[in-house]
């Protein structure tokens, strides 16, 4: 299908002048940023740094205050279906439903992207399968553990094969072989033209996997590049996000610890 | 039928059969009232039918049709609002993220609606089957009711998504149940206050056919066909366009930045801060903290903070015409107005005070397991604060009664305050059980949420025989006529609260012990693409 304004030289995300408030409060506060095609993108900052505000606007589930978002070249909210049409998400907050079964949801998941319903049920049977979760073919989301929650989001994310990943902390509670299994997935979708935009708080993971990456404190953008620009002084990344962020908290401070 | 919408049926349709074998009890009971209720419905669709049949006067035919579809048109927009149950819905919050057009999005919460109108498609039905055997009626006059659903259909979308926009907004939320509440006692009222000639002559004149009831009522009955076809068809595009329009707004709707606005009256201010610690200054640590940290957290939740403004208002609002209007008589309801109100308010305030005390804050009852408080402690903080509340709701009540100059006296105060809190003495005692074997994660932000059919039923079933004891006082003055009786008989009524409160706390005790894995999984269950709210 081809959409209007659709470009493939366009970058994966372009914000530009990114604002939302809440009541006078600037969760995202001016935000520019461009995440090219193809880039493993880590988007960092502090808790309440408006990271999980820019991926609901990036959704379509929460509206800028003003500022334009613009998609795969696409312009969010004109385009809004399309967009999601070939996006991946792994949100922060749980859009499982607990009375379905995995290979269900997935099921569901996929033709609400439009797949034929055999074809659904097809990819959700392989991917259950490649995400481990074959044990528990037969229980509800609800006796699911948090790890294998997330592997299960990271799998609904999948099915449709989308071009870009919007993922808020895709490893959050995931055991160490799961993670590993989780990230060479994605390092090999990368290589395959695949856009990542990640969170994490896990600066280790982000310093192993991204190219590129954003730090975001109060609403604005304090950093961005390369990972290999950010590396060229002997900072690692958890000390540049430290000294931009500005976070010393003495333990002193509190005479009874 | 879309392929979302076919999608979104199927994972509910899953959802339902997994849930089976886990809750075959409360399926097989909700099945059982629903037979009961929509059978009754059902008889009605065949008495309409068999009366429109026979009908042969196309001008009484018409004047009867239009009264008759505006009770359907004020029941189906106001009642499933008067009872906080809005019927199933999409999760929209669930299903934005998915690439489904607004067009699909619209057309499947049309047919959601579907889920509270079902009584008046079955009164629509017979009345349609009637017109359909009466010789006299023309062969399109049935078909009268289709643009009639529709435009209630697409009105009922549109007034659910504006007040669910509304109810977010503190302040506001709490104007507009005043007014919804106050709307649906109305018919009540007018009932009460008028005259019956003048009921009889407001029905017997002949509405306007600009009216979309009127319009419906003329086609049916077989006359100006052409003119009411293009009014109704004028009120279905305009309620087309409102449903629409509101589904729109619904969807771009922020609610955390609609709630930011006010963030700043959360703040407790120097009053209500200090009536909030006043429990900590009573009672010892960790009780005093626990009824501290309940009664912050149920007075900032929109769902208590509902039908506690609903007990007070609309309770009384309800049972006022007992003692106004022509139909007032002295008896039994109006000499214990106070105490049927305050029993009213109690039972309005039971779902969050008393029979799912764990569901509305589900992160505090993994809290409660695993901090080093004896269970007894979580259980008591919890009836105190149902105790603290419930006496400030009947404070408010005994204040707007004599606002209003209804007849209270200080001898029917304390007998209300009696009444009620031994009746609480029971329900808690049973509570604390249900809290425990029946807990339901719920949404404190959602006006509208209520738990589940299956247990509201059994409610019913359970108030009668736990305020049984509470009739011994009352059949004793009875007996005796004399007040003193009612009074003696109390301390009986305590006692037998106090055993039984021990026992259920006990019980409920063991059962909490037994049960914590599954009491923890069961509240933090969510729900489908659908939100059943029925």
């Amino acid at each position: 299908m081809k959409v209007s304004g659709m470009t493939e030289a366009s970058p994966a995300i372009r914000l530009q002048n990114l604002r939302k408030l809440y009541g006078s409060i600037a969760a995202v506060d001016g935000l520019t940023l461009e995440v090219p095609r193809g880039s493993f993108f880590g988007f960092l900052g502090p808790n309440g740094a408006g990271k999980t505000t820019t991926i609901r606007m990036l959704m379509g589930l929460a509206q800028p205050t003003s500022g334009d978002i613009e998609i795969l070249g696409l312009r969010m909210p004109d385009d809004e279906i399309e967009i999601k049409r070939r996006i991946g998400l792994v949100p922060d907050e749980s859009l499982l439903f607990d009375h379905l079964t995995g290979p269900e949801f997935l099921e569901f998941v996929g033709r609400m992207y439009g797949l034929a319903r055999h074809v659904a049920a097809e990819r959700s049977r392989e991917l259950i399968a490649l995400f481990d979760l074959d044990g528990a073919r037969k229980k509800l989301i609800a006796e699911f553990s948090k790890g294998m929650r997330k592997r299960l989001a990271m799998a609904a994310s999948l099915i449709h094969r989308p071009e870009l990943f919007l993922m808020d902390e895709p490893f959050e509670g995931v055991d160490a072989v799961g993670a590993r299994f989780m990230k060479d997935l994605l390092l090999d979708l990368a290589r395959r033209g695949a856009t990542i935009f990640l969170t994490s708080h896990v600066l280790e993971v982000v310093e192993r996997l991204c190219d590129r990456v954003a730090i975001i404190h109060q609403g604005k953008l304090v950093v961005e590049g390369s990972m290999e620009d950010l590396r060229s002084g002997s900072e690692t990344l958890e000390d540049i996000f430290v000294r931009v962020v500005g976070a010393e908290r003495p333990a002193e401070s509190l005479g009874w610890l | 039928m879309t392929g979302f919408a076919r999608a979104v049926l199927w994972a509910q349709y899953r959802m339902l059969v997994n849930l089976y074998p886990r809750r075959w009890g409360g399926a097989v009971l909700a099945g059982i009232v629903s037979a009961l209720w929509y059978g009754a419905w059902m008889l009605a669709a065949v008495a309409i039918a068999s009366l429109v049949s026979e009908m042969e006067d196309p001008d009484r035919m018409a004047r009867i049709f239009a009264g008759g579809l505006l009770v359907v048109f004020l029941y189906w927009q106001t009642v499933p609002l008067a009872l906080a149950a809005t019927g199933a819905s999409l999760d929209l919050k669930r299903l934005l993220v998915y690439p489904a057009p607004r067009g699909q999005l619209f057309a499947v919460e049309v047919l959601l609606r579907l889920s509270i109108s079902l009584e008046m498609l079955l009164v629509l039905e017979g009345a349609a089957v009637g017109l359909w055997r009466n010789p006299g009626a023309p062969w399109w006059a049935p078909l009268a009711f289709i643009p009639f659903i529709l435009f209630n259909l697409f009105l009922s979308v549109g007034v659910r998504e504006l007040l669910a926009r509304l109810l977010v907004r503190r302040r506001i939320r709490e104007v507009v149940i005043f007014v919804i509440v106050m709307l649906a006692a109305l018919p009540q009222y007018v009932a009460t206050l008028s005259d019956p000639g003048d009921v009889k002559r407001a029905a017997s004149v002949r509405q306007s056919i600009l009216l979309p009831w009127p319009a419906a009522a003329e086609w049916a009955s077989g006359q100006a066909p052409f003119v009411a076809l293009l009014v109704l068809a004028g009120w279905v595009a305009l309620a087309y366009w409102f449903g629409r329009s509101q589904l729109e707004k619904g969807l771009r709707f922020d609610a955390t930045a609609a709630l930011a606005a006010d963030r700043a009256s959360t703040e407790a201010g120097p009053l209500s801060g200090a009536l909030f610690r006043l429990p900590s200054r009573l009672l010892p640590d960790p009780l005093g903290a626990m009824v501290e940290k309940e009664i912050r957290f149920l007075s900032r939740a929109p769902r208590f903070r509902l039908v506690f403004l609903m007990g007070f208002t609309f309770g009384i609002v309800i049972w006022m015409p007992v003692i106004i209007g022509r139909h007032r008589t002295p008896g039994f309801f109006s000499d214990n107005l106070l105490t049927w109100v305050s029993v009213y308010a109690l039972l309005l305030l039971g779902e969050v005070l008393i029979w799912n005390v764990f569901g509305y804050d589900r992160s505090a009852a993994q809290l409660y397991h695993l901090a080093p408080v004896p269970f007894w402690q979580v259980l008591a903080a919890k009836n105190v604060t149902a105790v603290l509340f419930v006496l400030l709701e009947l404070t408010l009540v005994t204040l707007v009664c004599l606002a209003l100059r209804l007849p209270v006296t200080g001898a029917k105060v304390a007998e209300a305050f009696a009444v009620t809190l031994l009746l609480l003495l029971y329900l808690i005692s049973f509570g604390n059980l249900s809290s425990v074997y029946h807990p339901k994660g719920l949404d404190p932000a959602q006006s509208w949420r209520s738990s589940a059919r299956g247990f509201q039923i059994l409610l019913i079933l359970l108030y009668p025989v736990a305020a049984l004891p509470l009739a011994l006082p009352f059949l004793a003055r009875y007996a005796f006529d004399s007040q003193i009786a009612f009074y003696a008989v109390l301390p009986l009524n305590f006692a037998l609260g106090v055993a039984l409160y021990r026992f259920g706390l006990e019980s409920a005790l063991e059962a909490a012990q037994q049960r914590k894995e599954r009491h923890l999984a069961a509240l933090s269950e969510t729900e489908g693409p659908i939100a059943m709210n029925l």
